[in-house]
């Protein structure tokens, strides 16, 4: 009997070890995306589309209504065609991208991709990385490799490109041309009408994050730790700098300055004209994977731990972290990106029960949300 | 302090077998499985001469426990003095089993980790890269994501067609077989344990790589093949009972013919008499 119960025990241990840090499938949890605009925040929180008061969390409306649901998980951050009257989603789990019809008191689905019973024609991957609008086409990176340009009127395809690996980044598209990189370590550069090819750029690691243009060059960091200065023409690499990790966060920039964080938590300040490292704050957080964030004043730069929970303010100037930080009671994970917009942080936690937090940015004292628990919940 | 330790040098040995051979994931799971089992094999043969030693004491523990059913402390007194003669520890077929265990499971995770198959879990591996190892930059991280599909498998998500875990199931259930032959002269509870344990851990094994990343179903399919191959080297090495395998021809080493020789020709009673 008692070998029994100690061949029980090392099977329970097997299986505790085996299934502590497991992958399935499809991840429960996600790092959902937000947008706000006109006094509504648009929130795609793991299951479902979420539509609030901006002022004080008030649920608007959800899709779908029911609580069981079968979208998303959802990483891709809402994008909101105001004169279309249209927020596109796109999820991870289902492969699908969604178009709502938010102009009316509830929402309804305008069209999606694939289209509903033409079963094939549709993105093989997950969607990752957030889409961009621009000249009437909806384009979004997603897991099986491609950038798929999409027709924001119907959702039909207008055309896809095809590159080495998952496209988990936003696109930037700057006078017709669209910038995307992709885990293949390429920037690629193509015509936005066409989807043609212009150009391609080997950089040092893997790409996950958006290109920023400051002047008439684009910066972008890599997986490899560095954060290249790229001839948007050409494609030339004119110069690069070597941070200690990698960079996954989207920039900050103003001015002629660059903000940017490696995931170890390093944020650097880089003169983009001099090329001069301003100053580097090491371990600023413990983990950073959302965007940085500048205030209205440039006073301010925001930065979200991902594994505390927490966003820390620094100067933008000197690179000093400020004595305050955002700390909700209960503060979960932060891997999205966190929000600025009419006078509020917005941040979306995982692994509490609250799925959009709005602090105050004059004190950084939440004020409010949703859905409201009772801290420690 | 786990990290440190075990899964942060076995990412990194993952990575630079990836990158030196190929940079084909499969290459560099089945050499580090290849190595963690080889730096164990000195404990999987003490375990294995470990259970065979007590497999062949079998008969004799089976007379001592007649002898002394109504005397327990008697029996245990017995039963130790026996192993010491025999030169066993009873915990020798245990002990080795637990230190393999946090390696086998660290292997495990460095595997998953490193495999990454979402966003969430390629967000927590670069805490476990070495941006330079010695002052060397080794340049692993633009080695990540990896490439991780080979044949009809994405390592990083579990096998669709289930070939994995069926092979998995069945190297399992085979390595079992070999490590635990039927001994009838075994107490009948250690035999329903042993046959339990023949169908529970090929199917929990099978369970996990049906649901888990086909990665760790390499793993666990290249570990069963190299056990298979470290019994027949033990099999060499250690000749067994014939009662346990009658049809084993092989010459045991010489100096475990001498031990067994002098052990055979030991009486149970003198054994009894002398702690008498």
């Amino acid at each position: 009997m008692k070998r029994w119960l100690g061949w029980l025990a090392v099977l329970a241990l097997a299986m505790l070890g085996l299934s502590g840090c497991a992958s399935q499938q499809v991840p429960q949890v996600s790092w959902p995306g937000l947008t706000v605009a006109d006094g509504k925040v648009y929130a795609a929180a793991t299951t479902h589309v979420l539509a609030l008061d901006a002022q004080n969390g008030t649920l608007l409306w959800q899709f779908p209504e029911e609580e069981k649901s079968k979208l998303g998980p959802f990483y891709a951050t809402p994008v909101l065609v105001a004169d279309e009257g249209l927020l596109i989603v796109a999820g991870f789990g289902d492969k699908t991208v969604y178009a709502l019809r938010v102009d009316g008191s509830k929402p309804t689905i305008a069209w999606q991709f694939p289209q509903t019973g033409t079963g094939n024609g549709g993105a093989k991957g997950q969607y990752v990385g957030a889409g961009t609008v621009a000249e009437g086409l909806f384009l979004i990176g997603n897991g099986d490799g491609h950038l798929y340009a999409l027709k924001v009127k119907d959702g039909t395809l207008a055309w896809s490109f095809a590159t080495g690996d998952r496209v988990w980044a936003q696109p930037l598209v700057q006078d017709g041309t669209v910038y995307v990189g992709s885990l293949d370590h390429f920037l690629y550069a193509l015509d936005l009408k066409s989807g043609n090819l212009l150009w391609k750029t080997r950089l040092n690691g893997a790409v996950a994050t958006a290109p920023v243009l400051i002047g008439e060059h684009l910066w972008i960091g890599d997986f490899g730790h560095k954060i290249s200065e790229i001839d948007p023409l050409s494609g030339e690499v004119l110069w690069s700098y070597q941070g200690d990790s990698w960079f996954w966060a989207h920039c900050a920039v103003q001015g002629e300055v660059l903000y940017a964080a490696d995931v170890k938590g390093t944020v650097y300040a880089l003169n983009t004209r001099t090329h001069e490292l301003l100053w580097k704050t090491p371990e600023v957080v413990r983990t950073v994977r959302g965007a940085l964030v500048l205030d209205p004043e440039g006073q301010r730069l925001f930065v979200e731990d991902y594994e505390l929970g927490e966003v820390r303010a620094m100067d933008p100037l000197t690179g000093q972290v400020a004595a305050w930080r955002i700390r909700p009671q209960n503060p979960g994970r932060l891997p999205g990106d966190a929000v600025l917009a009419e006078g509020k942080l917005y941040t979306m936690p995982i692994m509490v029960t609250a799925k959009v937090q709005a602090f105050e940015l004059t004190n950084g004292t939440l004020a409010w949300q949703y859905p409201d628990v009772p801290s420690g919940q | 302090m786990w990290d440190m330790l075990l899964i942060n040098p076995l990412i990194n040995l993952l990575l630079v077998f990836y990158k030196y051979l190929g940079q084909e994931p499969i290459v560099a799971i089945a050499l580090l499985t290849l190595l963690t089992r080889l730096a164990l094999m000195p404990l999987t043969f003490s375990q294995q001469k470990s259970v065979r030693k007590q497999q062949e004491l079998q008969p004799r523990l089976k007379e001592l426990q007649e002898k002394y059913k109504d005397d327990k402390e008697a029996l245990a007194r017995e039963q130790m003095k026996l192993f010491n003669e025999a030169g066993i520890n009873p915990m020798g077929g245990c002990l080795p089993l637990l230190i393999q265990f946090p390696l086998m499971i660290a292997v495990y995770q460095a595997i998953i980790k490193t495999l990454a198959a979402s966003p969430l879990e390629l967000l927590a591996l670069p805490r476990h890269i070495y941006s330079n190892f010695f002052g060397v930059d080794l340049g692993l991280s633009q080695l990540i994501p990896l490439k991780s599909t080979f044949l009809w498998l994405d390592l990083a998500l579990p096998d669709p067609l289930f070939i994995l875990p069926i092979l998995v199931v069945f190297t399992t259930w085979l390595q079992q077989k070999l490590l635990t032959p039927a001994n009838p002269a075994a107490d009948p509870q250690t035999q329903s344990m042993n046959q339990s344990m023949m169908i529970t851990m090929p199917l929990m094994m099978g369970f996990i790589t049906m649901n888990y990343a086909s990665g760790l179903g390499v793993y666990f399919l290249i570990g069963n093949l190299v056990g298979m191959l470290q019994y027949a080297l033990f099999r060499q090495h250690y000749q067994m009972p014939a009662a346990t395998a009658p049809e084993t021809t092989a010459k045991p080493a010489p100096r475990e013919e001498k031990k067994e020789r002098e052990l055979r020709r030991k009486p149970v009673e003198k054994t009894r008499s002398r702690s008498k």
